[in-house]
């Protein structure tokens, strides 16, 4: 008499609701409550294959493995926080445990627009959750080839900022066009530093965009750039923000469109993001991915505001999803091509740019040099302040650090100095290790 | 409360019954127990009266298994199942069998009206069952212990037709609506049986002179009064939940405490924190059925004194399966009871128990008796990793606050109590094995009597104020009203006192000592567009488990 599950699945669901960034926020206590209440309702925690972990508290150094904290991450770093991202490794684990298929850890706060270095709150985020899993798994599990498809309505810049030069992590983020909403960034010529050049891809649909475009995204090219790259690991940053009743978005996606990219996707590991409409479609979306994900069925699984009138899709717009998706694909074939013109003839490549943080209402500047590699993610230097009297100097040797890279990041952190900077990182990944330089006094 | 308690738990083997007056044992007795639940009842009944007056005789209460019986062997009524459901699973997934009719209706999570209850459909549905013969009938709608209106409106369109209708809100106020269906179905399917079964004992008791009101004891350890109980499916399970009862009684339980039954099939195994038995989080399995019905929390392992016991690789193994008796009363295979016969330690054909156990000796290459003591230390060993298991599953329960998961309380026991016939012989091997000291009460082989008898009236219920819609809900209480915007959590917390107390009294004579508590209070604003339009109350009170009085 009771419901069985085609497909065992971890839940790790934690509402955390006694946590708010302030009252009225969007990300305050209840944001879960109706989901909660939906999920019991339904009973799906009773199906047999679908099982309930508890989230397990993330370390700091599974955190200091991807953030540098400005002035340190302790400053920044809640409980909740660790919780977050507790929730996405255990759900994680459970599925390269082999204890579960799949696992959605449905758990806020959310953590996408969390970059490398952390100066304060951003678009919700202080802490990357799905990166402090990635890198958590990576640690105990070994080097995975690891697929992020952010399907939040807004960039996940933080995300892509983090592995932006990881050649072994593909990020794919779908969302509502940067002109049109926060960050303002995700565009198709986001394609990757020059040692990853397009492992990062960005889709930017229109304003409106309904299940039909979403799932033309995924069919004509997540899911063809997924079998020519051959993730280990696919995790879908499960934002649910492109709900048609979203109030800080303007998509037109349902809990029908969501549990059919579910099942097409076939992510290993699902986490939760974005998701504003705490009432109307947190219950129904959760639901249908929850069901999706289980293989069971959704056919009911229809919002009570469901008119199908209303979503529906301009003819231009819907010409230029299916456009802008045969450009993308075609140029991700042509990616080593790409990469070999855009990196011809240079050591090294540099960029600046400006990074607004809306939640703690600070301006920080970054200057980033990367050494050109063959061999690896490239040693990378970041120097990043909001006050130039307090100038941070991150040096990050990637993952598979070739010999070369090293010696040049070693070097790099060597020579700068405490007069210079308020801190000295040495992110040793090989290693998993971090050595830092402190000027006195603070 | 003064005068005599009668406590009757009519188990797999034996029916045992007691009297309690003052806190003392005056009568104890063991019956064989019969396919017929009713006549071992009355003969157990008819021995404890042997000498004591009726008339003195203040409550009986009754553990049977007569619904889990009925429920195992598949001898429900036939039931007809309405349900109203909306978004979500498809409602056809949750069909208990094929009278599961689904009304067009729904209610959404906040108890909203979402589409409107097709009542030309459901007077449909019902012809239908009743023209197929069906009498009873089960009422069950997504969300309806938010709104229960449209299962108030199916229950009227059925009117008399039907000579029962379990309706679904009423029988739990807790959110699982595949939960909600199978408990209304179990209650609509066991009425017939129960009321037969109450009226039959109810005249047995007036014979025998008795006038005391005839109580039943319910899974969650709760006596309620035969007459007025709604879901007699509640009483499935009520066995462990006696043990449980009769182990606070015999003992002090102050600390985190195990509580053990050792009994011939099984030894079930209970918890207590605080003084108190713990709870099953979701509500208790019958059977294939996955209820709303509130249980103490106990969990089964196949391992007690009749479990067959044989050597494999060089290793002793107790259970999961039993063959009927032990060799020493008569049975064909070994078990834990025939080691205890041989060991001196328990009443039995020793010379049976020596022939059944010879093989296992000869296996192992030792004397009957070291082969005995081993047999003992394996089943000791099965009942530890048991209790571990039970453990670990306590503390694993998730937690949905960031002040629960980081101040988490473990369950880490400090004693256990262990109760059922062979608990004396048994004790020292569990104590070694499981590495905590064992205690055994006085009347431990009477225990689940001991409890039913002493067993408290107890009451749940969930109360819900949603100020932004207007609406009071305690489903338990039938509470469904209106509210001001103003309604405050405090309102909340003295509608829901009233309530507990008023579902208590409908169950039996309250003990006045017990406390009403209440737990799980949550209050959010609800935030509609960028604005604040109320808020949610929510809260649970309850009159926990427990007994009327210690006995020695």
């Amino acid at each position: 008499m009771r419901l069985r599950a085609p497909q065992r699945t971890g839940v790790v669901f934690f509402p955390a609701f006694d946590w708010a960034i302030d009252p009225t926020h969007p990300e305050r206590e209840e944001r879960l409550l109706y989901t909660r209440d939906q999920i019991f309702e339904e009973g799906l925690l009773d199906i047999e294959g679908v099982v309930e972990y508890p989230p397990r508290v993330a370390e700091m150094a599974d955190v200091e493995r991807v953030h540098t904290g400005v002035p340190d991450l302790e400053t920044h770093t809640s409980p909740s926080h660790l919780v977050s991202a507790g929730g996405a490794i255990e759900a994680a684990r459970r599925v390269l445990d082999g204890d579960v298929e799949r696992a959605f850890a449905l758990v806020r706060p959310p953590g996408h627009h969390a970059r490398r270095v952390v100066h304060g709150l951003r678009g919700f985020c202080v802490i990357n959750i799905e990166a402090v899993m990635i890198e958590h798994l990576r640690r105990h599990y070994g080097g995975l080839r690891v697929a992020v498809v952010d399907t939040d309505c807004h960039h996940g810049d933080g995300t892509q900022d983090i592995y932006w030069h990881d050649p072994d992590t593909l990020f794919i983020s779908i969302h509502q066009d940067g002109r049109t909403l926060y960050p303002g960034s995700g565009f198709p010529d986001e394609f990757g530093g020059p040692n990853a050049f397009g492992t990062t891809l960005n889709i930017p649909l229109p304003p409106g965009t309904t299940d039909d475009g979403l799932l033309h995204v995924l069919d004509h090219l997540v899911l063809p750039v997924l079998e020519e790259w051959k993730p280990d690991l696919v995790v879908n940053s499960a934002g649910q923000d492109n709900h048609f009743t979203d109030p800080i978005t303007d998509m037109a996606i349902t809990a029908q469109g969501y549990a059919t990219l579910t099942r097409r996707l076939r992510a290993h590991v699902a986490v939760l993001e974005g998701g504003y409409s705490v009432q109307s479609a947190l219950p129904y979306v959760n639901t249908g991915i929850l069901l999706a994900m289980a293989g069971l069925d959704t056919s009911a699984v229809i919002e009570p505001d469901y008119h199908p009138d209303l979503l529906q899709m301009g003819e231009r717009s819907r010409q230029y999803v299916e456009r802008l998706c045969e450009l993308m694909l075609e140029k991700f074939l042509r990616r080593d091509d790409l990469r070999a013109e855009a990196v011809r003839g240079r050591t090294h490549l540099e960029e600046t740019r400006s990074v607004f943080y809306d939640g703690a209402g600070i301006r920080e500047q970054q200057r980033e040099r990367v050494r050109v590699c063959d061999d690896c993610g490239g040693t990378m230097v970041l120097e990043s302040w909001e006050n130039p009297a307090r100038k941070v100097l991150t040096v990050e040797l990637p993952r598979r650090c070739c010999l070369a890279c090293r010696a040049q990041g070693e070097d790099a952190f060597h020579r700068a100095t405490t007069d210079e900077y308020a801190l000295v990182e040495l992110r040793d990944r090989p290693h998993d290790r971090v050595e830092r330089k402190r000027r006195a006094g603070g | 409360m003064r005068g005599i308690f009668l406590g009757i738990d009519v188990g797999g083997t034996h029916t045992d019954g007691v009297a309690v007056e003052e806190g003392r044992v005056l009568h104890k007795v063991k019956v064989p127990t019969h396919a017929d639940l009713r006549e071992c009842t009355l003969d157990a009944l008819e021995e404890l009266l042997d000498g004591i007056n009726p008339r003195a005789v203040r409550r009986v209460v009754l553990s049977t298994t007569l619904v889990t019986n009925a429920v195992v062997q598949g001898d429900l009524e036939p039931t007809g199942t309405l349900v109203t459901a909306g978004p979500g699973i498809s409602p056809r997934l949750l069909a208990l069998d094929d009278r599961f009719r689904v009304v067009p209706g729904a209610v959404d999570h906040r108890g909203r009206e979402i589409v409107p209850l097709d009542e030309e459909a459901a007077r449909r549905l019902l012809d239908e069952l009743a023209a197929a013969g069906i009498r009873v009938l089960a009422v069950a709608g997504k969300f309806s212990t938010r709104n229960p209106t449209h299962e108030r409106r199916l229950a009227e369109l059925a009117g008399d037709r039907f000579d029962f209708v379990a309706l679904g809100h009423q029988l739990a106020g807790t959110l699982n609506f595949p939960r909600r269906i199978a408990t209304a179905y179990l209650a609509a399917g066991a009425w017939r049986l129960h009321r037969t079964f109450v009226a039959s004992m109810t005249d047995a008791l007036r014979r025998f002179s008795v006038l005391a009101p005839l109580y039943l004891l319910r899974a969650d350890g709760g006596t309620h009064a035969a007459r007025t109980l709604a879901n007699p499916a509640e009483t499935a399970l009520s066995g462990p939940a006696a043990s449980a009862l009769g182990t606070l009684a015999l003992d002090t339980v102050a600390a985190e405490t195990v509580g053990l039954d050792i009994g011939g099939t099984t030894t079930d195994i209970c918890l207590f924190s605080a003084g108190a038995p713990l709870l099953e989080p979701q509500g208790a399995t019958i059977g294939p059925y996955l209820t709303q019905i509130r249980a103490l929390f106990t969990r089964s392992a196949p391992a007690g004194g009749d479990s067959w016991v044989r050597v494999e690789e060089g290793e002793i193994r107790v259970g999961p399966r039993r063959f009927g008796p032990p060799a020493a009363l008569g049975g064909t295979h070994p078990t834990p009871t025939d080691a205890l016969v041989v060991l001196g330690r328990a009443v039995g054909n020793r010379q049976r128990a020596l022939e059944a156990l010879a093989p296992l000796a000869n296996e192992l290459g030792t004397l009957p008796e070291e082969a005995a003591r081993r047999i003992l230390q394996a089943w000791a060993v099965e009942i530890a990793g048991a209790v571990r298991r039970t453990l670990d599953e306590v503390n694993a329960r998730p937690v949905y606050t960031l002040h629960e998961l980081l101040e988490g309380h473990r369950v880490r026991p400090a004693r256990i109590l262990a109760v059922g016939g062979p608990a004396r012989a048994i004790a020292p091997y569990v104590e070694e094995a499981i590495g905590l000291p064992v205690t055994v009460p006085n009347h431990f082989d009477v225990a689940n009597a001991v409890g039913a008898a002493v067993a408290r009236v107890n009451a749940e219920v969930h109360a819900v104020a949603d100020t932004a819609r207007g609406y009071l809900s305690i489903p338990e209480a039938g509470v469904y009203e209106e509210i001001p915007a103003s309604f405050p959590l405090a309102d909340l917390q003295t509608r829901a006192t009233e309530a507990v107390l008023a579902a208590a009294r409908s169950k039996g004579e309250l003990d006045p000592a017990a406390p009403v508590d209440i737990a799980d209070v949550e209050s959010f604003n609800v935030i509609e567009g960028f604005a604040t339009v109320g808020r949610i109350h929510r809260l649970r009170a309850q009159i926990r488990p427990g007994i009327l009085s210690r006995v020695d």
